[in-house]
């Protein structure tokens, strides 16, 4: 791909990167995970991004890239950690900035969920519409105001535990 | 918050504000952005496409010294149609793992969802593993029969002869009934090992994402 598409690329991921942050964040937890699969996901989106025809949202597309990342990662206890991967020390995802607590238990419940329930109540909460959610994940747009309203009642219950 | 506030938790707001504190201002740098996308993949996806193109490799490599050895004896006829049928079977394995490998990617669609990739991908796993047993056993079998083949022409046999020194023949078949179901065994044990989970994994999450309602 040519350089002006290289930067174009980069410019939207800095515009975009709480996208990774959040979805890195939500299911993985060892820091040489969360460096591998934020790897993967620039990886994975500049390898899709040919294919980016800009007739729907960065933010959009970049969820599904991460998401499915996230989806298909596979911890790797042999993993050879190449030098590349050292060098993204510097922008550790693990160092996310400290929210207060109410967040922090919130942020817990939701990564606590299975990962497909994790999935749709994240791109709920940041604002995706129903249907959009269902072009996102493949599942039937129908169905979903059901599920929410069930991934909901179990958050709400989990939250009230917790401060209780 | 008041504990009335926080049992009623406003889940869009509480995450609204929980993105902005906790994901936000934690810059990425043009330059770590580039260089991570100058690395190679570890997805399964890019690893199981370099094992096919290693095997291709392979395949390409052996039919290449078969057709040298086929050349320089062209004047034993026995020899000829060895190194010929051991062409043939890697011409065979050769053409579906090409295929295979032309039709492996690990990239995403814009207009795919994530279920539609998770089934492309559950798809490409299961026929790269079952194409990469089909070539083990066109690649040991035809070896091993070959080689004992080989070094009995080479001793002055002619293949008619082979075929019909039962001894030579029990040898063959045994080590082919020994070999076969002792490497599919260590395949099967060997692929489950390194992808059940994930086969597993992508099973369960494409039945949930179907299910759900």
């Amino acid at each position: 791909m040519s350089e002006s598409k290289e930067i174009e690329y980069t410019s939207l991921i800095e515009m975009h990167q709480s996208i990774i942050y959040k979805v890195i964040g939500l299911y993985v937890d060892d820091a040489e995970d969360k460096k591998d699969m934020y790897q993967e996901v620039l990886l994975q989106g500049w390898k899709s991004y040919k294919k980016f025809r800009g007739d729907a949202k960065f933010s959009t597309w970049l969820y599904k890239i991460a998401l499915n990342t996230a989806l298909t990662y596979r911890k790797k206890q042999n993993r050879i950690i190449t030098e590349a991967i050292t060098v993204l020390e510097a922008i550790d995802p693990s160092v996310e900035k400290h929210a207060d607590e109410n967040h922090e238990i919130l942020f817990k419940i939701i990564k606590e969920l299975d990962a497909v329930d994790k999935m749709i109540i994240t791109l709920h909460l940041d604002g995706f519409k129903n249907k959009e959610v269902a072009d996102i994940t493949g599942i039937n747009a129908n169905n979903i105001n059901v599920k929410l309203y069930r991934i909901k009642a179990v958050i709400t219950e989990r939250f009230k535990k917790h401060i209780s | 918050m008041s504990k009335e506030e926080t049992n009623n938790i406003n889940l869009l707001e509480t995450w609204k504000e929980l993105s902005e504190k906790k994901f936000i201002n934690n810059p990425i740098k043009k330059e770590d952005i580039m260089k991570a996308i100058m690395n190679e993949s570890h997805s399964d996806i890019s690893l199981l496409k370099k094992r096919l193109k290693y095997k291709l490799f392979y395949c390409i490599g052996f039919a290449i010294l078969f057709l040298i050895l086929l050349l320089f004896n062209l004047s034993n006829p026995d020899l000829t149609i060895l190194f010929g049928f051991s062409i043939t079977a890697y011409a065979i394995a050769f053409i579906p793992m090409y295929m295979n490998y032309r039709k492996v990617d690990d990239g995403l669609s814009q207009d795919e969802n994530i279920l539609e990739t998770m089934k492309r991908n559950l798809d490409t796993i299961t026929s790269v593993l079952r194409i990469e047993k089909l070539w083990g056993m066109i690649f040991f079998i035809p070896a091993v029969i070959g080689g004992i083949l080989l070094g009995s022409v080479q001793s002055g046999m002619s293949l008619m002869d082979c075929f019909s020194d039962t001894r030579l023949l029990l040898t063959m078949i045994g080590v082919s009934i020994v070999l076969v179901p002792l490497m599919t065994w260590g395949s099967n044990k060997a692929n489950k090992k390194a992808y059940g989970g994930l086969i597993e994994n992508l099973k369960n999450n494409i039945v949930r994402l179907e299910t759900i309602g």
